[in-house]
């Protein structure tokens, strides 16, 4: 008996050695993820990326010009129907094929900006660990793997320009690192002689205004939330009441993050025509279900299991 | 025998049947060429390389040069590994399964069944929720999602 309890203390410490390799002290972590969430204010590039989540593939052109400290950038789909996305600063155009409405958020986080300027908060979610070296569209990358420290999150892999600190690929995987999410630059000239020209609009975009959405400070009296029971490591970045489609009155939408990743939430009374029960496509999973007179539904990229807890804090 | 070894290389064959096999194999030169070809049969139609010629040769004069005693002991090891994984995967089946039947009805069905509005709602969700990320270049609605219905109460 004792050996077998020996032979499963070793199996758990081989484990955590094996998961811990390569670990980062977390001050080095801190300057890493700064560095690539500040690059893409430093750096000048023109480039395609692919964007694919679950099955469904995209690939964007960018050109991205920094002047002064300010980031003039243009987007556009090269696949699907037409997209294009301009900004200069903080003011954002858009043009999407066959209209559509579009909010852009303060804390929107386009490819490859994908991490917050304090990393602080990542890292009490998350633990960064060395993954070696390889090539990215033709530029020696750094691999990196964001690991979570609990499950109520997946883990992810970022590729980091070795010079620039740019991030030229980044992925979300499940546990067994099956591939959910990615993005990836597939072409890239980083810095030199960046043609202006790319950046002036070909479609007729419009200037799009930050969400007119005013935040609310309290729950509308029907939503009693438990917010002692949201999931550990996730903070309430906004809460708003938006209008939605054949609804008569406004949802509750309330956006969670945990530095890396966000999930909303959406509350309503009455009953909409969606049944209890969950979905998934790649990283990203939905959950739904009725609380007596309200309805809740969890969308996110996490783990079903961390969209059924949010769903539970609006138990009535 | 064929039917056992043909099980071991599905990785289906019960543990314990595992040592018989491999006895068989170290005795058997044509089941082990048999084997070998199955193998080599096999990565060629996943489309990986063929092992090199002479490899038969070479795996049976370590397969004899294996003390008999060692093998017993990994298979002991293998079944203990076996055992949480067993587990484990029970363990996922009564989960899906009481998730499936949570609330009454199973109804199991993917967005094209679903109905219009039902799939316009989930739509209305993940366009919000991408919103709330700031990223317009994304066109995926449920098309693709699976979508499992728990049963209406």
């Amino acid at each position: 008996m004792r050996s077998r309890g020996f032979f499963a203390l070793m199996l758990v410490w081989l484990a955590g050695t094996a998961m811990a390799a390569g670990r980062l002290p977390d001050q080095q972590a801190v300057r890493l993820l700064q560095r690539m969430a500040q690059a893409p204010k430093q750096v000048s590039f023109h480039g395609v990326y692919v964007q694919q989540y679950g099955d469904s593939l995209e690939t964007i052109r960018v050109c991205h010009v920094v002047e002064n400290g300010l980031v003039n950038e243009r987007r556009d789909s090269l696949d699907g129907p037409v997209r294009e996305m301009v900004r200069q600063g903080d003011k954002v155009s858009l043009f999407v094929q066959g209209g559509g409405a579009f909010e852009t958020q303060p804390d929107g986080r386009l490819f490859p900006a994908l991490l917050p300027d304090d990393p602080t908060f990542v890292l009490e979610n998350y633990t960064l660990h060395q993954a070696g070296r390889e090539r990215v569209a033709g530029h020696e990358v750094e691999v990196y793997d964001l690991l979570p420290r609990d499950t109520l999150r997946f883990p992810h892999r970022l590729w980091m320009h070795t010079g620039s600190g740019l991030l030229l690929k980044a992925s979300t995987t499940g546990y067994r690192r099956e591939l959910y999410d990615l993005f990836a630059f597939s072409q890239l000239q980083l810095g030199g002689q960046i043609d202006r020209g790319q950046l002036k609009p070909v479609n007729p975009v419009k200037p799009l205004n930050a969400s007119r959405l005013g935040g609310i400070d309290s729950l509308p009296a029907w939503g009693r939330q438990d917010s002692k029971a949201v999931p550990h490591g996730f903070k309430l970045v906004r809460q708003v009441l938006r209008p939605m489609v054949k609804r008569t009155r406004p949802v509750l939408h309330q956006v969670y993050s945990d530095g890396v990743v966000s999930v909303s939430v959406f509350a309503e009374e009455g009953r909409p025509n969606l049944p209890d029960g969950s979905g998934r496509q790649g990283a990203l999973n939905v959950h739904s279900r009725q609380w007596g007179s309200v309805h809740v539904t969890a969308v996110g990229e996490v783990p079903h299991e961390t969209l059924e807890l949010f769903v539970r804090t609006f138990k009535q | 025998m064929k039917e056992k070894l043909s099980a071991l290389m599905d990785g289906e064959l019960d543990p314990r049947e595992v040592e018989e096999v491999l006895v068989s194999l170290r005795q058997d030169r044509t089941l082990l060429q048999e084997w070998a070809s199955w193998q080599a049969g096999r990565d060629i139609l996943k489309g990986e390389g063929v092992a090199q010629a002479g490899f038969v040769e070479r795996f049976s004069r370590r397969l004899e040069a294996e003390p008999v005693v060692i093998a017993p002991r990994r298979i002991r090891v293998l079944r203990r590994l076996a055992v949480p994984v067993t587990v484990a995967a029970s363990v996922a089946f009564v989960g899906i399964a009481v998730w499936q039947y949570y609330g009454g009805s199973i109804e199991p069905v993917t967005a094209n069944q679903m109905a219009a509005e039902t799939e316009a709602v989930l739509h209305d969700y993940l366009a919000a929720h991408r919103q709330s990320e700031g990223n317009p270049f994304v066109e995926r609605g449920v098309q693709k999602a699976q979508f499992q219905v728990a049963g209406q109460r």
